[in-house]
């Protein structure tokens, strides 16, 4: 026992109980007290204790923790951070996509400061591509992601991004046609077109039972946990969005258009799970009759926006004026000017903003404000003020829809100059240090 | 990170704004007033802005922003924070050099009238109360002496009890048995002394209180032991006793000693709360002298913390510091804003045992020392273990005082070893702040808070 767990354990016990220690052990031996009350004497020595521990010993060595991984590249310019800073504060993915954009194609990443904050709100939300999130994050962002648990499925999407892209590139050409083949004729086993048939021109085979080679090529026997398809619908969406885009037209001899006619007259619990495969397929093919035929049966579903860029410009202006005159769901007509390429031409800001003003779309109204405030070119933000404003004074409406178009356009005006702060915050800086070009191509953003 | 000048005036720093916000929201909120947009009537003088900012009411908000230090605002918003995010807005627009120099406009100029008023009226209180009898003050001064002797003599009376009887148990006597003995203090003017009494209860948690509590009441018995001796002990000695014991020193008296001029840097703040009475301590290091200040700034309950000085911000001017060895605290005198925090020299593990022995020597209660160290953060080893630092030399500490795990630390220190700038107690560090490196690394404050 050295001295000072003695007069511990003396103090704990109390001096009246057990005597303090009358030679104390090195190093102590030196302290001592002239109080007679052995309760004094025994504070006089602690608080000598006291000095010396106080003093300390030298400090522990300290292992060090793994390497860093080197090579990241230059933060994002000061002014920048401030505005993802602010972003986080009160998180709208639209707007911090619009930054991180700006980020990648800079060739900047978010600075170690920012990691933090950005990490705990993407654990949250799911919807951001991951090529932007690696780019933000860099190599030292994403190892830093790598040491937090409460981080890891970030974390590992990111890593599973990378090695997808990998696996897609090591699979030869030859095997891939082998596959594909497999996949089309396991599609047209399901769905078969028979027009003279009782219950339909397009006839669903019970999907079959997924079996190995099934499993091998891909398919899932049972939807994902949560979601409220059914087993076969779900095989069966595999086998149509697994074909390719263009089987159907060759081998029914029937154009996208007649296939969708066809399709009214099917077994209506198939319809669904049939046009979505045909929708995820012709977005992957880049199939643009499949595109403009499902675009103008007025297709919503989870592809649409993917749809709707696949479909020619002329094509789609013509579509969105036939839609204008024949006053379809605004919804959907901003969808599809949405899917606009940008730089928008002043007719489709002015008839997206005419449809903000004009039309009920209820609180779904801020979110499609926010889009178009991300699309109008920023040299119109005047010319988009004062429309803005004829639309807001110029037009008779129910009091009660004022402050929601008020609120819309105010979305439009706080996006548009949001755009313009990034912009002077990224280009405070015109070359970057270690990359020159954008590690992001656009064909490579997946969303989450 | 260098302030610029506009008229003869000094410019804060963008981030000597945001640490006068009173939450993130408010930050956040003030940085999109930071354009003129919505402001009409800007305007600075030497040492006023103003501006009235269309917001959701009727009537433009009227915002003025006295300079200081200390700062004061004021704004006729709605607003229960303070500052509201108009004042942040107009100072951050102010510090992106978007106001211009003119004359005050007359909202600006009744408000920066009434605050002179109320100066005036003050200094004349003060004047009217300096002119004193120097016998009563003796008198006064004896008679607290006494009484304080008189206090100390009870609670010697009181540890000699507690270690006499034995302290198994104690872990169980709750808050009370140590707030009836401090309140005896309060009676008897040793403040300092109750406030050392009332933070035992907390050290009662730990696994290794016996250890812990023996220490604080031996630390007790030294301060009574030096009290008794006071007339014998170096003045610089005597001084600190004084100090731990809560003998009241004049601001005047203090304003009145030698300043010591310097760029004064504020590197980071805790702040506390003890008894209602919110407590800030701000600690500046001053980059010729290199000696460190602790400037400390109170709210009673219902009051809003004014502090002289704002984290992230360098002065040049003059403090004027408390007697005593070992002695930090300082009050903060002829000032002005010069810019943002340089990076400071860091030290090593080694180095900060050597000057805090050298601390507890001058003040042998002295219980927390500022530093810059030079490392990286380590992750715990396992559940329940603390988070360390660790120097450039391999050693390490335990990291102390962290409201949650120091992510952003680890950030920070990805790229290599940061300035970490944080409170020294014997062998822990509580980390404020990582400041600006050549790196490029930003001053980033309030790691634990």
């Amino acid at each position: 026992m050295n001295g000072w767990t003695e007069l511990v354990t003396t103090a704990l016990l109390g001096t009246d109980r057990r005597p303090v220690p009358a030679q104390l052990a090195e190093p102590w031996t030196r302290f001592d007290s002239a109080d007679p009350d052995p309760a004094g004497r025994l504070l006089d020595l602690a608080a000598a204790y006291r000095a010396a521990a106080r003093t300390g010993g030298p400090a522990p060595r300290v292992a060090a923790a793994g390497a860093v991984p080197s090579g990241q590249r230059d933060a994002a310019p000061d002014a920048a951070q401030q505005v993802l800073e602010r972003l986080l504060l009160r998180p709208d993915p639209l707007l911090i996509t619009l930054w991180l954009t700006g980020c990648a194609d800079h060739g900047f990443t978010v600075a170690p400061q920012l990691w933090t904050s950005l990490a705990d709100h993407l654990a949250r939300h799911r919807r951001y591509p991951v090529a932007l999130l690696r780019s933000a994050f860099g190599t030292q962002g994403r190892w830093f992601l790598d040491q937090n648990p409460r981080w890891s499925r970030l974390s590992k999407l990111l890593a599973d991004g990378q090695e997808a892209t990998e696996a897609d590139i090591q699979l030869g050409r030859a095997e891939r046609a082998e596959l594909g083949q497999r996949r089309n004729q396991r599609a047209l086993a399901a769905v078969r077109l028979e027009p003279d048939s009782d219950r339909g021109p397009i006839l669903i085979i019970t999907p079959p039972p997924v079996d190995e080679a099934m499993r091998v090529d891909g398919v899932s026997p049972r939807p994902p946990a949560g979601s409220r398809i059914g087993a076969g619908a779900y095989v069966l969406r595999q086998l149509v969005t697994a074909a390719a885009a263009d089987l159907w037209p060759t081998e029914w001899n029937e154009s996208p258009p007649q296939i969708l006619d066809l399709v009214l007259r099917t077994a209506p619990q198939w319809r669904e799970d049939l046009v979505d495969g045909w929708a995820a397929a012709a977005v992957r093919d880049a199939h643009a009759g499949w595109a403009a035929a499902l675009t103008e049966a007025g297709y919503r579903g989870r592809q649409a926006a993917a749809l709707h860029r696949l479909v020619p410009v002329q094509q789609r202006l013509a579509i969105v004026m036939d839609w204008l005159r024949a006053d379809r769901q605004p919804e959907m007509i901003l969808e599809l000017l949405l899917s606009w390429p940008e730089p928008w031409p002043r007719q489709i800001w002015l008839s997206a903003l005419r449809l903000l003003g004009t039309r009920a779309l209820g609180s779904a109204s801020v979110d499609y404000a926010s889009a178009i405030g991300a699309r109008i070119p920023l040299s119109d933000h005047d010319a988009a003020h004062e429309a803005a404003d004829y639309y807001l004074n110029g037009v008779d409406r129910p009091a009660s829809t004022l402050m929601l178009v008020r609120t819309a356009f105010a979305a439009v005006d706080q996006t548009m100059q949001l755009r313009a702060e990034i912009d002077q915050a990224f280009g405070q800086r015109s070359t970057v240090a270690g990359e020159t070009s954008s590690p992001v191509a656009a064909d490579t953003r997946r969303p989450l | 990170m260098v302030a610029t000048t506009l008229s003869c005036m000094a410019v804060w720093e963008r981030a000597g704004v945001l640490a006068l916000a009173p939450d993130p929201a408010s930050a956040s909120a003030a940085s999109s007033l930071a354009t003129p947009r919505p402001w009409t009537r800007l305007g600075h003088d030497e040492s006023h802005l103003w501006g009235t900012c269309l917001g959701s009411g009727r009537a433009p908000y009227q915002s003025v922003v006295e300079l200081g230090p200390p700062p004061a605002f004021d704004c006729s918003c709605p607003s229960r924070k303070s500052p509201c995010k108009h004042v942040l807005g107009l100072l951050l627009l102010w510090t992106a050099g978007g106001i211009p120099a003119a004359r005050p406009e007359p909202f600006a100029a009744a408000w920066i009238a009434r605050r002179s008023a109320r100066g005036t009226a003050q200094v004349d209180t003060v004047d009217k109360s300096t002119v004193v009898d120097p016998e009563a003050v003796q008198r006064r001064a004896a008679a607290r002496r006494d009484r304080v002797t008189a206090g100390l003599d009870d609670l010697d009376r009181w540890l000699r009890d507690q270690v006499r009887s034995g302290l198994a148990g104690l872990n169980r006597a709750g808050y009370a048995h140590f707030e009836q003995v401090a309140a005896r203090m309060v009676d008897a003017q040793a403040p300092g002394v109750a406030s050392m009494l009332r933070s035992m209860p907390s050290e009662l948690a730990r696994e290794d209180w016996p250890s812990r509590l023996l220490q604080s009441m031996a630390a007790l018995r030294l301060l009574i032991t030096a009290h008794r001796r006071i007339d014998h002990l170096p003045a610089e000695l005597a001084a600190t006793v004084r100090s731990r014991i809560g003998y009241p020193v004049a601001k005047g008296e203090v304003l009145a000693g030698p300043p010591v001029v310097d760029r004064w840097t504020a590197l980071g703040s805790v702040d506390t709360v003890e008894y209602r009475l919110e407590t800030r301590r701000v600690w500046l290091r001053g980059s010729r002298s290199r000696r460190w200040a602790l400037y400390l700034a109170f709210a009673p309950p219902g009051q809003r913390l004014e502090a002289a000085v704002s984290v992230g911000q360098a002065y040049e001017g003059a403090l004027h510091f408390y007697p005593g060895s070992g002695q930090f605290r300082a009050l903060v005198g002829q000032v002005q804003a010069v810019g943002g925090v340089d990076p400071a020299p860091a030290v090593d593990l080694d180095q900060v045992a050597r000057e805090f022995a050298a601390l507890v020597a001058a003040d042998p209660w002295a219980d927390r020392m500022p530093v810059v160290l030079a490392g990286v953060p380590v992750r715990p080893e396992g559940p329940g273990r603390p988070w360390r630092f660790r120097d450039t030399a391999g050693l390490g500490c335990d990291l102390v005082g962290l409201k949650d795990d120091p992510w952003p630390l680890l950030a920070h220190a990805a790229a290599g070893p940061v300035s970490l700038f944080g409170e020294w107690s014997s062998s822990v560090l509580r980390p404020i702040s990582v400041l600006p490196d050549p790196q490029g690394r930003p001053f980033t404050n309030r790691l634990t808070q």
